[in-house]
């Protein structure tokens, strides 16, 4: 049977490395990606997330660090505003009460009353007395609002009267509550004291609900408020937003501090996150998408130009080959013509002589004789030395399998395409089937129909068309080359496959002729003819061979 | 009339067979199968017309044509050649190729551009012998024949010269004692047939 033919046995398998590309690559990391775009979006996606959540933490802790100052500052300035409002009052009623005509203990109650009607975080009113010395000290109650409750002023008795005149100090009194203290000027021995609530500096409603808020005194903390607890736990990575301030009033040194929280919502919001992590997702997946079409495309083109430029190369090498042949026909020819000459030129001058010999007077026979017989032997000898020529040009046999015709002339096809193409020359085949088989050298008979199209594309030019046809006739394998052009002039058509006939300027007029050798060394022959319809027709026939008889050599 | 003809072609049977046809046409002919031979042998004072093949082993023909031309050696030369091509034959008569001829080469062409070749040779011959008759003439011997061949008169040769007449018809007498001849129609000939060369 016939046996598997390499499909292009004159192409290197090395010669497709010509074509795989090897541009300018920006990194190797890029294009390793580029060949892994699944792998790059998803890498590029998280790139996108993490740049998302740093720029919203980064401006969330900014924005809530400067709502914290923002607000601090308007508590401080409630606050110092407030306990100005104290040293006023104890002023005032130092005044009232002390003096050259202090006004009666009824009239400093009235006024400080109406004190702590107004202002409840004032807890206590009292103006004393301070009596006796250091040791001996003691606080004689004058006034005091409520009569009961207030403190025990004994512990800060000392300090108290060591304080200078005209002046507020502040005392931490207990847990909840602070002393403010004021002596009256010259030799008074009074003072006013009040006894402020700190958690009422502040209404409730003033009171910063995301922060942490504490008011404290040396140290000791008089009052401290937590953040809403719904507003969630700081994460631990990032520093807190801290506001802190001492409300100088006077000497009333109080401390305000503020200490915000960051929990993980405030600094990266969940839903726009979200909402950014899937268009993000969006865009990744369209630009894998694109990547892939990218390199889908690119693979392909990569494929189409592998393709064609093999095909280039084999239709290069084919037309090389017979180039190489004709080539060597060419030279042979010029051989035989060579070596032929000096026999012809003794032949011919010799024959003249024998001939003027022959009609002199008296013809010297024995010299036309020997010279006849010098003719003998030379064309014997030019005989000689042709018949070793042909013996040497025609050693080469040819590779004979059994072939798919059909096979044969689509590959010889494959080979002229592209050229055809550029040519505008149409080719239209018409291959039977069953395909016909015949004993054939594949490469040979390429080369015939290479060469039978090659010309027929050369005389007929643009819309040009071209017609291959196989078939069966009469028991003969038949491929049919034909055109639409101009056709073959009839006083050629008898010498059209004799060597050195040619109609073309530049040709050797070997083509043809090496057709008629290469078809009939394989039993077949080579006709050409002109059809009714203008153009030339040339039909190859060879003996036909039915695949399935197994006669492959 | 015919002249020697040396045949210079390395194909002892091409020789052979040119020199039995120029036999018959009565055409003396010397064969020669080696350039290099023939270089060795020729002899300037029997000069011959030359025939010789275009492509030989070792020297060609032109190659043997120049050698020859180099040692003085113009006689009239045929090149025959197997291979026609136009641009040798170019070649071939720059150099001075009296004749261009393929092979095989048709006996009657060859007679006839060998007759011709025989003719040029009469012309070299004469203009040779010319030469050397004119060589015999003194400088001014000669600077008066140029004139004569002008037509001028005794006076008038005399008058360019600043010589007197007298002197001048002794010239003319030495002249045509030198040059075998009185024929003042001869004189001019042997004079201009050394005009080319000069």
């Amino acid at each position: 049977m016939a046996a598997p033919r390499r499909l292009n046995p004159r192409c290197a398998p090395g010669s497709a490395s010509l074509y795989s590309d090897k541009p300018h690559r920006p990194g190797i990391l890029v294009t390793h990606l580029l060949a892994k775009p699944r792998l790059l979006g998803a890498i590029l996606w998280l790139a996108a997330l993490a740049v998302f959540a740093f720029a919203s933490v980064y401006t969330a802790r900014q924005r809530l660090a400067d709502e914290l100052e923002v607000t601090g500052r308007t508590l401080h300035r409630l606050i110092s505003q407030r306990v100005a409002q104290h040293d006023a009052h104890l002023t005032s009623l130092i005044a009232l009460s002390s003096g050259s005509e202090p006004a009666p203990p009824g009239a400093a109650r009235q006024v400080m009353e109406s004190i702590t009607r107004f202002y409840p975080r004032i807890v206590w009113i009292a103006l004393v007395a301070l009596e006796g010395s250091s040791a001996t000290l003691s606080a004689q109650t004058v006034v005091a609002v409520p009569d009961r409750g207030g403190i025990d002023l004994a512990p800060r008795l000392g300090e108290i009267a060591a304080q200078p005149r005209g002046r507020s100090f502040i005392y931490p009194a207990d847990d909840k509550h602070y002393l403010l203290a004021k002596r009256a000027p010259g030799n008074s021995p009074l003072a006013v004291v009040l006894l402020i609530d700190p958690a009422q500096l502040l209404e409730p409603e003033e009171r910063p609900t995301f922060a942490h808020l504490k008011l404290s005194l040396h140290g000791q903390t008089l009052f401290a408020q937590s953040a809403d607890p719904t507003s969630g736990d700081g994460v631990p990575w990032l520093t807190a937003p801290h506001f802190e301030k001492v409300i100088d009033g006077d000497g009333q040194q109080l401390l305000l501090q503020l200490d915000r929280a960051l929990p993980l919502a405030a600094l990266i919001p969940p839903r726009q996150f979200l909402g950014f992590a899937l268009i993000a997702a969006l865009f990744c997946v369209a630009l894998v998408f694109a990547l892939r079409q990218r390199a889908a495309v690119a693979h392909s083109q990569q494929q189409a130009r592998a393709a064609e430029a093999r095909l280039a190369i084999k239709e290069r090498e084919t037309r090389l080959a017979h180039a190489s042949r004709v080539n060597s026909m060419g030279e042979l020819a010029s051989g035989i013509a060579h070596e032929l000459t000096q026999p012809l030129t003794a032949l011919l001058s010799r024959s003249q002589a024998a001939l003027r010999l022959a009609q002199a007077d008296q013809p010297n026979l024995p010299l036309i004789s020997d010279t006849l017989s010098l003719n003998v032997r030379e064309a014997k000898r030019a005989g000689e030395m042709l018949r070793r020529m042909r013996d040497y040009a025609s050693n080469k046999t040819p590779q004979r399998i059994l072939h798919n015709l059909n096979t044969i002339v689509t590959e010889a096809v494959a080979l002229t395409h592209a050229d055809l193409e550029r040519r505008g020359v149409t080719l239209v085949l018409q291959l039977d089937e069953p395909a016909p088989h015949a004993l054939v050298d594949a490469i040979e008979t390429e080369q015939v129909l290479h060469n039978l199209i090659r010309n027929a594309a050369d005389t007929n030019g643009e819309n040009g068309v071209i017609t291959i046809a196989t078939g069966t006739q009469a028991g003969e394998a038949r491929i049919v080359v034909s055109d639409n052009g101009p056709g073959i002039a009839p006083d050629l058509l008898p010498r059209l496959f004799t060597p050195f006939v040619t109609t073309k300027s530049d040709g050797m007029g070997l083509g043809l002729s090496l057709c008629a050798t290469l078809v009939e060394r394989v039993d077949g022959r080579i006709e050409a003819d002109n059809q009714a319809s203008g153009g030339a027709r040339f039909t190859i026939s060879l003996p036909l061979i039915e695949p399935q008889s197994g006669a492959a050599q | 009339m015919t002249h020697r003809v040396y045949l210079i072609d390395d194909d002892e049977a091409v020789r052979e067979a040119l020199a039995l046809l120029l036999g018959t046409y009565g055409i003396g002919i010397e064969t020669f199968g080696d350039p290099a031979v023939f270089l060795a042998h020729v002899d300037e004072s029997k000069p011959g017309c030359l025939v010789m093949d275009l492509r030989m082993p070792l020297v060609s023909g032109l190659q043997l044509h120049q050698k020859l031309a180099e040692r003085g050696i113009t006689w009239p030369t045929i090149m025959i050649t197997g291979h026609g091509d136009v641009a040798a034959c170019r070649r071939a008569f720059k150099a001075g190729i009296q004749d261009f001829l393929t092979k095989p080469v048709d006996g009657e062409v060859l007679v006839e551009a060998l007759h011709q070749a025989f003719a040029s040779l009469d012309t070299w011959l004469e203009r040779r012998d010319a030469r050397a008759l004119l060589g015999t003439l003194t400088e001014r011997e000669r600077e008066v024949l140029d004139m004569v061949a002008r037509g001028w008169a005794s006076k008038e040769i005399a008058a360019a010269l600043d010589l007197s007449a007298r002197t001048i018809d002794a010239h003319r007498a030495n002249i045509a004692d030198k040059l075998g001849t009185s024929s003042v129609a001869e004189q001019v000939r042997l004079a201009l047939m050394d005009a080319p060369s000069r």
